[in-house]
């Protein structure tokens, strides 16, 4: 397919899209609803008004709460849905990524399914067996096991398969709806890779998810999606931080009502999703790299647990590997003791990220000069993460509580410099 | 048909799925599809000239009865088998449907071509039966590539509009085989059309299959060819296989939301 000028239309535009779902209390009230015009029904608007442009080659994240009417916006524009009102316009071929293991029919092998959706995909009679090979090298299955009927596979297997014969397409638009999270660790940083790949492949991508780590990471500009409308739209940076504040308010509000101890678990669960991608390091499975040992220095370099506000601190990470060659980012957060963040970053937030390789580095040294942070109690966060700063290989989660004490006045939890004027 | 464009190749790919389903999935496999219909022969034969004694003009003996038995059995299980199967095609694949773009007619049509399949191999042993008994009357042959294409027209406009309809209304799968079965009997296919009493003389035009077996009949058998039901079958190709495919497509739209 030739490539369009972009300046010319968009890759995806919606005009004032509106999607309503009748229910109705019988079945046969909808047919009959075909023919005449006045039947019962009870409509829930999913969508509402809904107008956005995609440029070609952008990746463009969907948020919202549960509800919200990202999947049907997905669905809208992946066509397996049809708008109520207004108009889509995809220009060029569509790949929707929406459920992984769509089309799979348990009695065929492995290899009769990769075929079928491959058809289905688009795939023609010449290019099957090609793309047969590609699907069977990412899969990572045996041909042994791609001739065996798909009923018999562990739930691994059938994800990897799924996973190769969904995101073996060169489309033009790709829509994602979180599936991310597949396999085991090895194959999820396959996936994610993959993705990557799209995204940095010029390709239009337009991702929903939950995870706002990784919408940061990937998308370009970002629409908030609030029961059916557009909450707000435009730089990721803004709209995700709008979005932050929302919840954290929401969650905030119903703690007051309930003040349960469980809402506040469910808050600060919600909360570390937030800061960290939800693919979890997988306890059993391989992993290249672990973290060994976590210690907090004071200005002689002991380690510590009470620090003194504007004295130099420094966290020491070091890290076992199994896979030498493998290169990795590292993640560290400080959390007040309620674990409300505080301040976090990692050396792939760096301007010019240093290359980190097993080879040549196993610790690391964050060093806080004249720490500013202020009288209270501390907790602390590390993380090690693929070259792409998305995938986790170890994390240790609200460890080394340590306090600090500061000797002058200042009240709250971080020391802002500042100076007074007359 | 128009949907169909571009999608070829799956729309082949798909009737290879429904075939090896069919014919390999089960444990007798193969053996089943040569079975079922093998059995169903035998016992109306049994049943309607050994015991009713039912004749035919044309063909005398059980023998007779048997050719003509055939002639009007093996495209009547075809014809059966493509409604009954294309009215639950859809709500058979929801859960593909829901998820892939994918023309809803592809479904309802695969069934109506792989039920014609037993119904070639079936006419074939048939002629070659007819062959070996010197019975083969070439001169209405001609008929049978143009009643293929009118039972397609018939049973994939009543299967798409079966298929959208049971959809939402999933009676629909239970009361077609009561239909069927009732079209079975009103059909002559287990007695000739001269034993139809006068004062039921109607019957035969309200029935779609009526005239599409009589000229099976005439094809296969080399009887004389009846016009009336040359024009009842061009009326039911009209009314069916247009009317079908358009309330499909005035149904077709609100499928994906009732999923």
């Amino acid at each position: 397919m030739a490539r369009r000028n972009p300046l010319l239309a968009p890759a995806v535009q919606l005009t004032e899209v509106a999607k309503a779902y009748r229910s109705y209390e019988r079945p046969a009230d909808r047919l009959w609803d075909l023919f005449s015009r006045n039947s019962r029904f009870v409509v829930h608007r999913a969508l509402e008004g809904v107008s956005l442009s995609i440029q070609d080659g952008e990746t463009f994240g969907v948020i919202g709460e549960n509800g919200a009417g990202k999947s049907t916006l997905l669905k809208l524009v992946a066509g397996t849905s049809i708008p109520t009102q207004g108009a889509v316009a995809v220009h060029g071929r569509v790949a929707a990524l929406l459920e992984l293991g769509t089309g799979f029919h348990p009695a065929e092998t492995g290899r009769q399914n990769v075929y079928l959706l491959g058809a289905l995909n688009g795939v023609g009679p010449k290019d099957m067996d090609n793309y047969f090979q590609q699907t069977a090298a990412f899969s990572e299955l045996s041909d042994d096991v791609l001739n065996r009927p798909v009923k018999t596979y562990s739930t691994g297997m059938f994800m990897r398969l799924a996973f190769a014969v969904a995101t073996n397409v060169s489309p033009d638009v790709l829509v994602i709806d979180e599936a991310l999270s597949v396999g085991d660790m090895h194959f999820q940083k396959k996936s994610l890779d993959r993705i990557m790949s799209f995204c940095d492949g010029g390709k239009t991508v337009l991702f929903c998810s939950h995870n706002l780590y990784q919408i940061r990471a990937l998308c370009s500009r970002v629409v908030w999606l609030h029961r059916g409308q557009v909450m707000a739209m435009g730089e990721t940076e803004e709209v995700v931080a709008r979005y932050e504040s929302y919840e954290q308010k929401k969650s905030k509000g119903q703690m007051k009502v309930k003040g349960g101890k469980a809402e506040k678990e469910a808050e600060k669960e919600a909360e570390k999703e937030m800061v960290v991608p939800e693919t979890a390091p997988g306890q059993q499975t391989f992993t290249p790299v672990r973290i060994r040992e976590i210690d907090l220095l004071d200005e002689e370099g002991i380690p510590s647990e009470k620090f003194k506000s504007f004295s130099d601190m420094a966290i020491r990470v070091r890290l076992k590997f199994f896979d030498s060659h493998t290169t990795y980012h590292v993640g560290v957060i400080i959390y007040r003791s309620d674990r409300e963040r505080i301040f976090g970053t990692g050396t792939h937030f760096e301007e010019h990220p240093a290359h980190l390789s097993g080879e040549t580095k196993d610790e690391l040294i964050l060093s806080i000069p004249r720490l500013p942070i202020l009288s209270g109690d501390y907790l602390i966060s590390v993380f090690v993460l693929d070259e792409t700063g998305l995938h986790v290989y170890d994390q240790a989660e609200y460890v080394h509580p340590f306090t600090v004490r500061n000797a002058g006045r200042e009240l709250g939890s971080v020391y802002i410099p500042h100076e007074w004027k007359s | 048909m128009r949907e169909l464009k571009g999608r070829q190749h799956f729309f082949l790919m798909w009737i290879q799925r429904d075939l090896r389903g069919r014919y390999l999935g089960s444990m007798g496999g193969l053996a089943w599809s040569v079975v079922t219909p093998l059995f169903n022969i035998v016992l109306y034969y049994f049943v309607f000239s050994l015991i009713l004694r039912v004749r035919i003009e044309e063909l005398p003996g059980d023998l007779g009865f048997f050719f003509y038995l055939l002639a009007g059995l093996i495209p009547w299980m075809s014809v059966a088998e493509g409604l009954n199967r294309s009215a639950g095609a859809l709500v058979e694949q929801e859960e593909f449907i829901k998820k892939t773009v994918v023309p809803l007619a592809i479904f309802p049509a695969t069934v109506v071509v792989t039920s014609l399949l037993q119904q070639f191999v079936g006419m074939g042993l048939l002629m070659l039966l007819l062959l070996v008994t010197g019975q083969l009357e070439i001169s209405g042959l001609y008929l049978l590539p143009v009643l293929l294409l009118a039972q397609v027209f018939v049973v994939l406009g009543a299967g798409l509009t079966l298929a959208v309809l049971s959809v939402h209304l999933r009676d629909v799968l239970q009361v077609l085989p009561l239909v069927t079965q009732l079209l079975f009997y009103c059909t002559p296919i287990v007695y000739p059309s001269t034993m139809i009493p006068e004062a039921m003389s109607w019957i035969p035009l309200l029935n779609p299959a009526y005239p599409l077996i009589d000229l099976y009949h005439a094809a296969l058998l080399g009887f004389d060819i009846n016009v009336q039901s040359l024009w009842l079958l061009a009326f039911w190709v009209l009314l069916l296989g247009f009317g079908g495919v358009f309330l499909f497509r005035l149904i077709q739209p609100s499928v994906e939301d009732y999923f």
